[in-house]
């Protein structure tokens, strides 16, 4: 779905006069598509609406910066991802986690958020994505819930597509894993 | 049982995750508030003075190198000092009179030892030698 031609709206945006008229065409765009991205790696609502934003507010301050030599989507959805690793590292540090520990805090917060209502079964999947690797679950994400192609995947992250198939494979293995046995 | 749950594709139809009512579409009039106003620096007006001051610079340090040779150095030869004392001056300039001579007392030489040549050679045509 592109309701606007995105050369047209880059035009638009580097045009003082319809830059801001522009911009809110961006967010009604891609709002709904990095919300979800964010929610799932941080899993609260709060927190991935103050991403979001944060993401949008770092967009406009730096849209002369963007070239047009990518997509608009995938400059967006790099501010976001960087958005949420700063938002993890900094939440790790201040439960005292290692980079290499499940975030157990996110899935405490999860278990507290009023917008999640999902069964035992699906508090076990969070818990298994969030038992991978960063890189990992970032992928899986992406793959497995936005049905993401691997190029534009390759494009934000900045990973080969063979690397990013392998890795959507051992994350799908480990999280199947986890959800046989029991806990 | 536990095939059901392994299936990830069977968990991936019903999505716990929920947003407040309206939530997308307030977001972009509420994000939109949020923003703040850009200011826009107006582009600096490059005047004609702006241009031309690198050459106006650079002219004026030759003009600076040649008054420096010029009075200081002395490089055409004519001295200032009326009574000579200028070092650089005298162990640069050499008097118009003096190179005069020079050249005056090389030719006399020069006619002196044509002459000497001439009277040889009228000489030995005399005694006969190259016959």
């Amino acid at each position: 779905m592109q309701p606007y031609k995105e050369d047209g709206l880059i035009e638009r945006l580097c045009d003082p006069t319809s830059q801001r008229e522009a911009f809110s065409q961006v967010v009604k765009t891609y709002s709904e598509k990095l919300y979800w991205q964010i929610r799932k790696m941080v899993l609260d609502h709060d927190d991935a609406n103050d991403l979001l934003q944060n993401t949008f507010l770092k967009a406009w301050t730096n849209i002369e910066y963007f070239r047009g030599d990518a997509k608009l989507s995938t400059w967006l959805y790099k501010i976001a991802i960087n958005e949420c690793i700063t938002f993890l590292n900094k939440q790790r540090n201040m439960n005292n986690i290692s980079m290499d520990d499940t975030d157990v805090f996110l899935l405490e917060r999860l278990k507290g958020d009023e917008y999640f209502d999902g069964d035992a079964v699906q508090l076990k999947l969070q818990k298994a994505i969030l038992a991978l690797p960063e890189k990992q679950r970032l992928v899986f994400n992406m793959k497995y819930y936005d049905e993401m192609k691997y190029d534009e995947m390759s494009e934000i992250l900045g990973t080969s597509v063979g690397a990013l198939k392998a890795s959507y494979h051992h994350a799908v293995k480990k999280i199947e894993e986890f959800l046989t046995k029991d806990v | 049982m536990n095939k059901k749950i392994n299936n990830l594709e069977r968990l991936k139809g019903g999505d716990p995750f929920k947003v407040p009512e309206g939530y997308f579409e307030d977001f972009a009039s509420q994000m939109m508030r949020k923003l703040p106003d850009k200011t826009y620096e107006q582009p600096k007006r490059v005047t004609m003075m702006d241009r031309v001051r690198p050459w106006v610079y650079m002219a004026a340090v030759f003009a600076g190198l040649g008054l420096f040779f010029k009075v200081i150095v002395g490089f055409d030869g004519s001295s200032d000092s009326p009574d000579g004392t200028d070092f650089v001056t005298t162990q640069y300039s050499v008097p118009a009179t003096t190179l005069t001579s020079y050249r005056a007392e090389e030719e006399e030489d020069y006619l002196e030892y044509l002459e000497t040549q001439y009277v040889g050679y009228i000489l030995a045509e005399e005694l006969g030698i190259y016959e």
